[in-house]
């Protein structure tokens, strides 16, 4: 039942757009004489297709933040490969990440109030990466412009290029913050919980629009996000971290219709469920993440699975495949345990 | 049928009656609470449900008497067990003799023994709600202290008693807030509101901070918790999944106006304002085929110069073109109101 190569998610399409193999971050902490180390991230290996989304949840310090600044190279892996279109980026590019990949992959903040500059119009804003990039030039700098709000749905876009940030609505702001990303033609975009800070009734559109962006641009994204109903909403599958690993991962229906690890069950009946009572279904698994501060041997959710074995506090368990494109990391699959 | 809204049962323990509380700006005034009428009974959990600035929590900040200006309560009352708490006058601490009160009232309350005695608070952040920089213990025992003249020891078995109540192991009374996880912080501030045994405790979005797992497990406790002590609960959040699980009836609150109330699974299964539509097609589900769900077109008015006639006409999708008068709140089924002009009531009524 075990892949021979853990290397993950089963890929017929041949070499995937981008691909994270074994990334592992250490943060250090403590004093010269106590040197302590934060295991952020453990082994985590993804793939994204061109016009495909990959969510990423988890509960927060679960490392889904960690990951998307690992593959954008704001910071750098203590071990582990990234590969774009098959070639080893930290081999060719290992000081910093060329102009070229930060064009090809961009980003998107949680939120859209601090992440565009008070102090330049919306324009301002938008010209930068076309400039920086070369994308446009003279005359064909407004049209551009113009053409990206236009893209993220703002009506009529020549009104807002002299508007400063302050003067939207966060729900404007973020669809400005995704023109941004747009403007240099991206082919991966990270969406960091692009929707959390935004007004309820609002969220839907900003989701439809990155859906429409992945159908008609054939970008492949990497949305992360700790609500798992919109995570199955966009996601085409779905990665399930805690405390720095990836413990589950599948096609996203699949995946929370049947949920292997423990962890995964007992974050599919903590959601909401306005159709049931509250006390319908009591949390199984009390307790929080742990410290992941120079953590124990084993598997991260050992001291609070309901199903916990003697093997799970010991060894870390590897890829059980249950199906194609659908795969569990807990002893509770694994063949000789 | 009757023309109150808050008329839900004839001894309410809150009822609130066309509320309206205005922010004096530099620019003008901001009507952040318009005509609000709602009760809360013995025993029940209200919830109170809208986007950010809707004025949920500013309607909380007024049943306190919390709130600070430029934000100035310029209408209606606030009945707490049948009296009106915007009659409580700060500096004298003490009740002038308010001249629309219905009947006699309960009990004899100033402000001092209302606050936190009767009607606790559960805020957002727990970080920001608890002291840095006193222990746990400590916060507890003022609280206790304030109100009840027991000496230190008792005080601090009590909160050994609270601190097992919310599930916390008693051990962690001496720790300070940040030593604390973001789970047990919130665990400690529902232990303070539960401190004097209040009639009252209103949540205002007591989870939204935490994982979904924490969030479960502390609605859970806080669920048997009112079996026990038999307390009733205002709860606001702008999560509607959460709320129609967790809550007894909801209101619906848009741009300050109540637009709908019913009872939780009414709310699900039978929404009627086209706002109350919308919020619900803005959650996805985790069961069932992909939907394709489109939210609400547009975004929530600015409040400085709200839309004439009904608040929500600019993105409503029954809107017709004609109405100019604000809608009136009024009860559609016996226990659901709505205000909308647009949509034929008669379906609904139908529908039964």
């Amino acid at each position: 039942m075990i892949q021979p190569n853990p290397l993950l998610p089963f890929d017929p399409s041949g070499v995937p757009m981008l691909e994270a193999r074994h990334l592992f971050k250490r943060f250090p902490v403590g004093t010269a004489l106590q040197r302590h180390n934060v295991h952020a991230i453990n082994d985590v290996s993804l793939i994204i297709r061109r016009g495909e989304v990959v969510s990423l949840v988890g509960e927060s310090g679960s490392g889904k933040s960690t990951t998307a600044r690992l593959i954008i190279r704001l910071i750098e892996p203590t071990s582990g490969e990234i590969f774009l279109d098959g070639v080893d980026m930290l081999k060719s590019e290992p000081h910093k990440a060329s102009l070229e990949y930060r064009r090809r992959v961009q980003m998107i903040f949680q939120d859209p109030f601090s992440s565009l500059s008070p102090n330049h119009s919306i324009g301002y804003q938008l010209e930068r990466p076309l400039i920086v990039h070369k994308r446009a030039r003279g005359k064909e700098i407004r049209e551009r412009v113009l053409d990206l709000l236009a893209t993220v749905g703002i009506n009529p876009p020549a009104q807002m290029i002299d508007k400063y940030p302050f003067e939207l609505s966060g729900g404007q702001r973020q669809r400005v913050s995704i023109a941004r990303a747009l403007a240099v033609e991206p082919e991966i975009i990270l969406a960091d919980e692009p929707i959390s800070m935004l007004d309820v009734s609002i969220r839907m559109g900003v989701l439809n629009l990155l859906e429409g962006l992945k159908e008609e641009r054939s970008i492949g994204f990497l949305y992360i996000t700790h609500d798992l109903a919109s995570a199955r909403y966009l996601g085409d599958r779905t990665m399930v971290m805690y405390a720095g690993h990836v413990v589950e991962s599948g096609e996203s229906i699949d995946l929370m219709e049947n949920p292997y690890h423990p962890y995964t069950q007992l974050l599919l009946a903590a959601v909401p469920n306005p159709e049931s009572d509250l006390t319908t279904r009591e949390v199984q698994a009390r307790g929080e993440v742990p410290s992941l501060i120079d953590p124990p041997p084993g598997c991260p959710f050992a001291p609070r699975c309901p199903q916990v074995k003697d093997i799970c506090r010991q060894v870390m368990p590897g890829v059980s495949t249950i199906k194609p494109d659908h795969w569990v990391k807990c002893h509770l699959f694994t063949p000789d345990a | 049928m009757t023309n109150d809204p808050s008329s839900h049962s004839k001894q309410p323990l809150l009822d609130v009656r066309n509320l309206r509380v205005e922010y004096l700006t530099e620019n003008g005034s901001v009507t952040a609470v318009n005509g609000v009428s709602f009760s809360v009974t013995k025993g029940e959990i209200f919830g109170l449900a809208g986007e950010s600035g809707c004025g949920k929590s500013t309607i909380a900040h007024s049943i306190l008497r919390v709130l600070r200006p430029p934000a100035v309560i310029t209408g209606g009352n606030i009945f707490y067990k049948g009296i009106d708490v915007l009659d409580f006058d700060e500096k004298n601490q003490s009740r002038r003799k308010g001249e629309n009160q219905p009947g006699n009232s309960m009990v004899d309350l100033d402000i001092e023994s209302f606050r936190w005695a009767q009607v606790s608070m559960v805020f957002q952040s727990a970080m920001n709600s608890l002291n840095p920089v006193t222990r746990a213990v400590d916060q507890i025992t003022d609280v206790i202290r304030k109100h009840q003249k027991i000496d230190k020891k008792l005080a601090r078995e009590r909160a050994e008693e609270l601190m097992e109540i919310v599930n916390i192991d008693k051990k962690r009374l001496n720790a300070y807030p940040h030593e604390l996880s973001g789970g047990m912080r919130q665990r400690m501030v529902i232990a303070m509101a539960l401190a004097l045994k209040p009639d009252l405790m209103i949540m205002d979005e007591p989870t939204t901070a935490l994982d979904v797992v924490v969030q479960k497990d502390i609605l859970q406790q806080i669920e048997k918790l009112k079996q026990q002590f038999g307390f009733s609960i205002l709860f606001i959040t702008h999560d509607l999944s959460l709320m129609v699980e967790f809550s007894d009836r909801i209101g619906i609150m848009y741009a300050g106006e109540l637009v709908e109330m019913a009872p939780a699974k009414e709310i699900l299964t039978r929404p009627f304002h086209p706002y109350t539509m919308g919020l619900l097609a803005s959650f996805p589900s985790i069961k069932g085929p992909k939907k394709k769900l489109t939210g609400i077109p547009g975004s929530p008015p600015d409040l400085l110069n709200p839309p004439k006639g009904c608040r929500f006409h600019e993105r409503c999708p029954f809107y017709q073109g004609k109405e100019e008068e604000a809608p009136a709140f009024r009860e559609i089924v016996p226990g659901h109101w709505v205000a909308c002009n647009c949509r034929d009531l008669s379906r609904m009524v139908g529908a039964q």
